[in-house]
């Protein structure tokens, strides 16, 4: 590394869990992870001449999340930021304040691939990327405060797995 | 299974839009101890014979860009169920089935045919974040393939076993067709049957389609063979399940009349054959013809799995992918 | 009092509240069991998102990698992991099948045109997939009209 800028074979080395890790669980399935990070790597490797050193994964995260979104639009050729009319996605009831809910989580990435995108994205870019409102919304070109309802509607979304666990 | 229900209606009129859901004893137990997602699709099945109900049905299709929806009724018990009304309906009685649709019926006598493979036997099933349908709480349970992407999403009530909605999922995640209860009521009366209209033909089962229509027992990815069909005019309909969806392949002897087809139709090729697709309420329509045989296939499954058993009845030994992806990718839309 | 919305605890747990909110958001978990609860719902969501492990790709995929292998076309890699032999036969074409056909191409130039009745084989599909299934969400798609004439 020179000056504080990583080789593109360094990143793929010392970072490519954490790319994988959010290619994943925003994907949902190995396959497309895997070209996500294929993709987004090109992407780094062209980049790395700009990059200024400062958070590297938060780059990593924006760039992801960016091939990950254009491959949702190219898919689709509509815009992705436009919720599907759906009022079944209601969110469970307030639990009961005395209700104890300590099962343990299974199968949340199952949970999270069935979370319409919308949700999932903002989620994912937050819990497991570990990005702010702020970088999120930057990244999705939603407002914050677009960012903080979806994180938290698509957190209580996910809420029925860690109470509903199969046996 | 059965279950205690309510009637907190009355009779439905005819023609009269109904409902309201009838808040019944929703129980507010906690979590159930080891809610097996296989077990709820297959009990959802038997629980639809125990329960009267009558409700709004939304069929929601992706055509093109958009999604198209539309509404019916249905009405159900022991076992006796019509969809629909008027020109548009299906009644269902002790596993004898017709349908009529703007004067074109179809009549099944009792259907024989093989039990679909288990609802797990080709995809993998898990419990998902809970929902509400039609203001009944719900069970989600999510089908994903091996690579662990989400294909479907089926919600059974979590008080009457019943399934409420059944979602198909696009490649990308996208809803690509659902089927929910808008609204839905227990109890209720035995819904009037309809008469079944005079000289309407039935499919009979059989065992031998004959040497010029093709009849794998299998095709991939997961479906199986489970019954053949002569209609009178001579069609052979091959009925294939995978566990959680269908698919029949219509086969006909002579050529495509390309102009005598339904408006709306996309152009794509199935192993270079030109090919017609259709996306309907009842799922993805291909029809293509091969070696003086005009096919049509009908499926609910997700249109790429369609597509990829619809070209697997096919036969050709290479390339076929590359042609399925040309009319995946053609004028479909999906991509 | 403002108009706080309960998507603040989730802003709240993520430490993206100013002061000011933060009292708010701590004032209104004083007073509302309700809040209290949802919160704790909403920790330990958050708890259990943050606690899935790392997931990595195979060996052989970062082998493949970092060998240099450029992948210009994202779905190439899919289709080859796709492409795959074929596994069954196609049951009647036999030779018998082959040579009816072969006769009727020389004998018979022109073939009878059929427009499947599409709207039919889908009611037709629809009526048998109700069987052994689900028949309200089978039998749907018959009571909607949906396909142009």
């Amino acid at each position: 590394m020179a000056d504080g800028i990583p080789t593109w074979e360094e990143v793929a080395r010392d970072h490519g869990r954490f790319l994988y890790t959010v290619a994943y669980r925003l994907a949902g399935n190995e396959q497309d992870a895997q070209d996500l990070v294929q993709e987004a790597l090109i992407r780094v490797r062209k980049g790395l001449e700009r990059y200024e050193p400062g958070s590297l994964e938060g780059w990593l995260a924006r760039i992801v999340t960016n091939v990950f979104l254009d491959e949702m639009r190219r898919r689709k050729r509509r815009p992705t930021s436009a919720l599907p009319d759906d009022p079944d996605w209601v969110l469970p009831p307030a639990p009961a304040a005395d209700e104890a809910s300590r099962e343990l989580p299974t199968d949340l990435q199952a949970a999270l691939a069935g979370l319409p995108e919308d949700f999932r994205v903002p989620v994912v870019l937050c819990d497991v990327a570990d990005r702010s409102y702020e970088q999120i919304a930057a990244s999705l070109g939603i407002p914050v405060g677009t960012v903080r309802s979806r994180i938290h509607r698509g957190r209580r979304l996910l809420r029925g797995v860690l109470t509903e666990g199969a046996a | 299974m059965t279950r205690i229900v309510s009637a907190g209606l009355g009779r439905a009129a005819v023609g009269v839009v109904l409902f309201g859901v009838a808040m019944l004893a929703v129980s507010n137990a906690p979590a159930s101890a080891g809610a097996d997602p296989e077990a709820l699709l297959r009990d959802a099945r038997e629980a639809s014979e125990d329960v009267a109900l009558t409700g709004i049905v939304e069929v929601r299709w992706r055509q093109g860009e958009g999604m198209r929806s539309e509404t019916t009724e249905a009405r159900s018990r022991r076992g006796a169920y019509v969809v629909g009304r008027g020109e548009h309906v299906a009644v269902g009685a002790d596993g004898a089935r017709w349908a009529a649709d703007d004067g074109i019926a179809t009549r099944w006598g009792h259907i024989e045919g093989d039990d679909p493979p288990r609802p797990g036997a080709t995809w993998n099933l898990s419990l998902g974040p809970g929902a509400e349908v039609a203001g009944r709480e719900a069970y989600m349970i999510v089908a994903t393939n091996d690579d662990g992407a989400a294909r479907a999403r089926f919600f059974v009530d979590k008080d009457l076993g019943l399934l409420l909605r059944r979602d198909v999922l696009q490649h990308d995640g996208d809803l690509e067709r659902s089927v929910r209860f808008t609204h839905l009521a227990a109890g209720g009366g035995a819904p009037a049957l309809p008469p079944v209209p005079p000289g309407a033909p039935g499919p009979t089962s059989t065992d031998d389609v004959g040497t010029r229509f093709v009849a794998p027992e299998r095709l991939d990815p997961g479906f199986r063979l489970l019954g053949k069909y002569e209609h009178p005019d001579g069609t052979v309909q091959l009925f294939y399940g995978d566990g959680l969806f269908s698919l029949s392949i219509f086969e006909q002897p002579g050529t495509v009349d390309w102009g005598g087809l339904p408006d709306g139709e996309r152009r794509g090729t199935v192993n270079g054959e030109r090919a017609a697709g259709y996306a309907t309420p009842a799922g993805t329509v291909v029809v293509w013809g091969r070696d003086d045989l005009v096919l049509t296939g009908v499926s609910d499954a997700p249109r790429d799995v369609a597509y990829e058993a619809i070209a697997a009845i096919d036969g050709s030994d290479d390339g076929f992918l590359t042609d399925l992806v040309d009319f995946v990718l053609g004028p479909f839309g999906w991509n | 009092m403002s108009d706080l919305h309960e998507d603040a605890l989730s802003a709240y747990l993520d430490g993206e509240l100013d002061a000011a909110a933060r009292a708010e958001v701590e004032g209104r978990l004083a007073e509302s069991a309700e809040w209290r609860a949802i919160l704790d719902e909403v920790r330990e969501t958050r708890g259990a998102l943050r606690a899935l492990p790392q997931v990595d790709a195979a060996t052989e995929f970062w082998a493949r990698v970092l060998a240099g292998d450029d992948v210009v076309d994202l779905g190439a890699t899919r289709r080859a992991k796709e492409r795959r032999p074929r596994v069954w036969k196609v049951v009647a074409a036999g030779a018998a099948a082959a040579a009816v056909i072969v006769v009727g191409v020389i004998a018979v130039p022109e073939r009878d045109k059929v427009a499947p009745a599409v709207a039919s084989f889908t009611n037709a599909h629809a009526a048998r997939s109700s069987v052994n299934a689900d028949v309200v969400s089978n039998l749907a798609s018959v009571g909607v009209p949906g396909l142009g004439r």
